[in-house]
């Protein structure tokens, strides 16, 4: 064998592995028995709840507050924490004009400095903030717009003493004609429909990737609270909770819309950081995860083997070796699939049929074209975050992000 | 050079038309709509029977004078008012395929069927071997032996079901559920729901109860203990806290857990046997006879209430769910049952 | 106890009550739950579909073969490419054997301006790339890596003392097994992709059948067009025209057919049937 079979086997290998378990994930989802334990549990002595909400665009927080304030649960028993940012008093007027209206119900807690990014704002309120002795704490952001049952359903897992986390289905608001927020739909409905529910029902750990979970108080203080020093506190938490003994719930008929805004820099930010926040994660509990939860928490890491395996596949075609040449056929459409699996598609597309959508499957050779991008970026930035020493939780948008945002 | 690039543009020609229905689909979309939150009918099993009440109110014309008679409801769906003769009623193969208004108490014959909603102001009682789509009572509803209901039925007073029922879809009651011998259902919701009479949960003294001591293995994880293994907690013991046990989990006769309990095998309550919270299970819950859960009580498989059992309390409402549910006579529910294949009164 | 015995079972004559909404539409369940059904007939379906495609593409090879040695030989001179035609038998197990035609030419190395052509489309390129709007963020990076592959083939023939390991007759024969490895693995991917979904199985077939009639079609058109780009580009041309415009278009028009496939109707929605939820027994 020469050099590069030698390099090159273990790294088709991994996309083998890859594609194996992911294939696993799409048949469990459609013929698996399927699990959804506390879906049916909707009457119930529902415990306390406070809402913490992390707050900087006085434009979003307006909606967000709208949703949850007619939210079903209880009256009496649900508290609405926004936290106050003195970098954005603009935010901060709008939520003490909801404090005045809904006094009791809306409790603002203002910040007295900007640190840590979203994990210590979160950290800060959930020790500091009034509503923090509830037993069930609930996070949400400015983008998110939750049904009127969104709260029960999220609770609702919590009946369990087992469960420490729980999350629900993200999905966007609007889609409208431009490509990104129509790959972004089919991206997502593939993580939730083939990733969280096929892990749910294989009763693996799922991963909390969006900013909008439930946690028990309890557990969230014997994991040691929120971090300020990760950029993907909810995932980071969610594993910190699951190396703890706690069970991580995820409800896949619980259904929140998001906003987004539809621009690829915002999204080139948001997958960078997702990137980052993963490697974060995987350097801290590396010691302690399972094998599942590291190849995970690793995926950007595949990101970059398979560039770096790709290169390698290069010179050694350029060296006349034919292994290397298959082996560079293979991983150029391999580097077109974000996750590093030769079934991403399938997954995609069941996912897609499984919400009931048609039509826009139709669009997957441009979602491959996309996936190129969305390998590029996971590998770019899980090297930056391994070379780096450390590197501070961005949440502000870049002037990128601002302008594009402005042209949008 | 000019045969070589009409070629060219041959085969990217070829080579795009796959990709029409993508590249129609990407500039002229027929497929935009994001997935709407249909979360509304979470925590109301009457939600079905709630929209029907609406409904009837919207469509029904303010008749002046009561009376027999048909007409069309205000959007053409065709009804029959009846306030005297019920016996009018299915006169065709004993098939009734109008909506169905009842402005006073009636006993309907048995043996009909009726194919869109039955919607009674008062009182009714309904035959034996009657098959209804839907039936909504705002007093009480009596549902006679061998009926049938395929997708909803709803009482503003007490539902009663005869024996050898089967009621599929929603039933619900604002005040009380009764349910006969070997009766079928999925879902079910009312503040007490009961397979004959109902009962209280009998709660034991902790006095006369000894502290469990947990075993040396038991770690401690936030506000609950887990145990790894199987877990038999004796008789007449009190456990002050909440428990996760990686087996089997079988609570001891008469013993109380203050706190919620969750198994990752099957979860045994003994005779006279209580958690206070909720009981959870990844595989099979049984209640024995007098047991009682405070909670919530949740299995992935399949849920067993002995005599007399009970779920929840006139004061805490709960759910139970499992994929098939059993109840004794006397097995009592403050809530709500729902069973993915089926719940049946033994 | 199971509830979907006696029971629960009405038999048809209610169940269109049963199953059905107030304005006659089958009720599903919540796409957060619903699956697929899977029984016998369907794995035989899927097992069956996938041998007889693999049988049919087996059984018409020599006939493909024979089709594209006859366009071969009548589109080359016509489209004024310098290429002898051959055959060159490949060697399978079972003790197979497999006479493909092959096309053979000298390789045009690339001289300084060659190269320097090639930089300056490169860097051009990457220019383009850079300035592409926002929007079109996907055709940026796959500008990217085309102009990364194109570098490395200008840097391989401006410094390197070993020759180029590939000649023009073997990329071109490479390009030729590349679409008769995508005809054949086809049947297999849809088998593991597409048949186990719900879709009447003759739409599987024609699909499958669409598709391999193309790869068919196509992958002589492929092999005579890159044969022309590369006798008149050069070789320096040939590692971003293998990778980003034949192995990627065997790809791209794959999914697209599959895209396409899985846009349509659903059988189950078709015979109004309910999808299934899937319980733990």
């Amino acid at each position: 064998m020469t050099i590069f079979g030698a390099i090159l086997l273990p790294v088709l290998a991994i996309v083998a592995v890859v594609t194996i378990r992911h294939y696993r994930l799409i048949l469990n989802r459609l013929f698996g028995a399927h699990r959804q334990p506390y879906l049916d549990l909707s009457t119930a002595t529902w415990p306390r709840a406070t809402v913490f909400i992390p707050c900087r665009d006085e434009k979003q927080i307006g909606p967000l507050m709208v949703a949850l304030l007619a939210s079903d649960y209880p009256e009496g028993l649900l508290t609405l924490v926004p936290i106050v940012d003195p970098a954005f008093p603009a935010a901060a007027k709008v939520l003490d004009d909801y404090a005045v209206r809904f006094p009791g119900k809306v409790v603002p807690f203002h910040r007295a400095r900007s640190e840590g990014g979203r994990g210590g704002a979160l950290r800060e309120a959930s020790e500091h903030a009034p509503g923090r002795e509830a037993p069930v704490h609930l996070v949400f952001d400015g983008a998110y717009r939750p049904g009127r049952g969104l709260i029960k359903q999220l609770v609702a897992p919590f009946f369990d003493p087992e469960v420490g986390g729980a999350f629900s289905r993200i999905v966007p608001a609007t889609i409208g004609p431009i490509l990104l927020p129509r790959l972004l739909d089919l991206a997502g409905s593939e993580a939730s429909q083939i990733g969280q529910q096929a892990r749910t029902n294989l009763d693996q750990t799922p991963e909390v990737t969006a900013p909008v979970m439930g946690l028990r108080r309890a557990a969230l203080e014997a994991a040691g609270g929120w971090s300020g020093e990760t950029e993907a506190e909810t995932l980071e938490l969610g594993y910190r909770l699951a190396a703890g003994g706690w069970a991580i719930a995820y409800q896949n008929r619980a259904e929140c819309h998001e906003v987004t805004s539809g621009a690829w820099a915002a999204y080139q930010e948001e997958a960078g950081r997702a990137a980052r926040g993963r490697i974060q994660a995987l350097l801290r509990h590396r010691g302690r995860a399972g094998f599942d939860a590291l190849l995970r928490l690793a995926r950007p890491l595949v990101a970059v083997v398979l560039i770096l395996g790709w290169l390698v596949a290069l010179a050694g075609s350029y060296a006349g070796d034919p292994f290397a040449v298959v082996s560079l056929a293979v991983l150029t459409i391999v580097l077109f699939s974000p996750l590093g699996s030769l079934v991403g598609f399938a997954a995609t597309a069941a996912a897609a049929r499984l919400d009931g959508h048609r039509a826009r499957v139709r669009i997957l050779p441009f979602q491959a074209l996309a996936g190129l991008a969305s390998t590029w970026l996971a590998a770019r930035e899980a090297l930056a975050q391994l070379l780096a020493k450390r590197r501070k939780p961005a949440r502000q948008p870049t002037r990128a992000v601002a302008a594009e945002n402005r042209v949008a | 050079m000019l045969p070589f690039l009409g070629f060219l543009l041959l085969t990217l020609g070829w080579g795009l038309l796959p990709l029409l229905p993508a590249i129609r689909e990407l500039l002229a979309p027929q497929d935009l709509t994001p997935l709407e939150l249909t979360d509304r009918s979470i925590g109301k099993i009457s939600y079905l029977a709630r929209n029907f009440r609406q409904y009837i109110d919207r469509v029904l014309p303010q008749e002046a004078g009561a009376g027999d008679y048909a007409a069309k409801l205000m959007d053409g769906t065709e009804f029959v008012r009846v306030t005297r003769r019920a016996e009018q009623l299915a006169s065709q193969g004993n098939v009734e395929p109008r909506v169905v208004v009842l402005d006073a108490p009636h006993s309907l014959p048995g043996d009909r069927t009726y194919l869109m909603e039955v919607y009674a102001r008062a009182p009714l009682t309904s035959g034996a071997e009657t098959n209804y789509r839907a039936v909504y009572g705002e007093k009480e509803l009596t549902l006679g032996d061998s009926n049938r209901v395929f997708r909803w039925a709803h009482a503003n007073g007490t539902l009663t079901v005869g024996p050898h029922s089967v009621l599929r879809g929603r039933i619900s009651s604002e005040t009380g559920l009764t349910l006969g011998a070997d009766v079928v259902f999925e879902r079910a919701g009312a503040p007490v729901i009961a397979f004959g009479k109902e009962r209280e949960p009998s709660l034991p003294s902790r006095a006369e109860l000894l502290t469990w001591n947990p075993p040396a293995a038991a770690q401690k994880v936030g506000d609950h203990l887990r145990v790894e293994g199987d877990l038999d907690i004796p008789k007449d013991t009190l456990v002050p806290a909440s428990l996760v046990v990686t087996g089997r989990l079988r609570i001891g006769a008469g013993s109380l857990v203050e706190g919620s309990v969750k198994a990752h095998r099957d979860l045994e309550l003994s005779e006279r046997a209580r958690v206070a919270g909720a009981a959870i299970t990844r595989a099979r819950l049984a209640l024995a006879e007098h047991a009682s859960v405070g909670g919530a009580a949740l299995a992935e498989r399949s849920v067993r209430m002995g005599r007399n059992a009970v779920v929840g309390g006139p004061a805490s409402p709960a759910s139970v769910a499992g994929v098939e549910i059993e109840l004794s006579e006397g097995a009592t529910v403050y809530g709500q049952i729902s069973a993915r294949r089926g719940a049946r009164t033994l | 106890m199971s509830a979907s015995s006696p029971a629960t079972h009405e038999g048809s004559r209610f169940e269109s009550l049963r199953i059905r909404g107030h304005q006659g539409g089958v009720i599903q369940p919540h796409r957060s739950m619903g699956g697929l059904p899977w029984d016998a007939r369907r794995l035989a379906t899927v097992a069956g579909l996938t041998l007889a495609a693999v049988a049919g593409y087996v059984a018409l090879l020599p006939g493909i073969l024979a089709m594209w040695r006859w366009g071969l030989d009548w589109a080359r001179g016509r489209l004024g490419l310098d290429l002898m035609l051959g055959e060159q038998t490949v060697l399978l197990p079972g003790g197979f054997s497999l006479r493909l035609p092959e096309l053979s030419t000298i390789t045009p190395q690339p001289g300084v301006g060659a190269l320097l052509l090639a930089t300056l489309i490169t860097v051009a390129a990457l220019g383009v790339a850079f300035k592409l709007p926002p929007r079109l963020t996907p055709l940026r990076y796959f500008l990217r890596l085309l102009a990364a592959i194109q570098a490395s083939a200008i840097l391989f023939f401006a410094v390197s003392i070993d020759p180029f390991p590939f000649r023009v007759s073997d990329y071109l024969f490479g390009l030729m097994s590349t679409g008769l490895v995508a005809m054949g693995i086809t049947p297999v991917l849809f088998g593991l992709v597409l048949y186990p979904m719900d879709l009447v199985w003759w739409r599987k077939a024609l699909v499958t059948a669409g598709a391999l009639v193309h790869f068919a079609v196509l992958t002589p058109m492929l092999v005579l067009t890159h044969a022309g780009l590369l006798l008149r580009g050069t070789a320096v041309v040939m590692p971003a025209l293998f990778l980003g415009f034949g192995v990627l278009p065997f790809a791209v028009v794959f999914l697209a057919f599959y895209g396409w496939a899985m846009s349509w109707p659903s059988e189950l929605e078709r015979r109004e049937v309910s999808a299934p939820v899937h319980s733990t027994r």
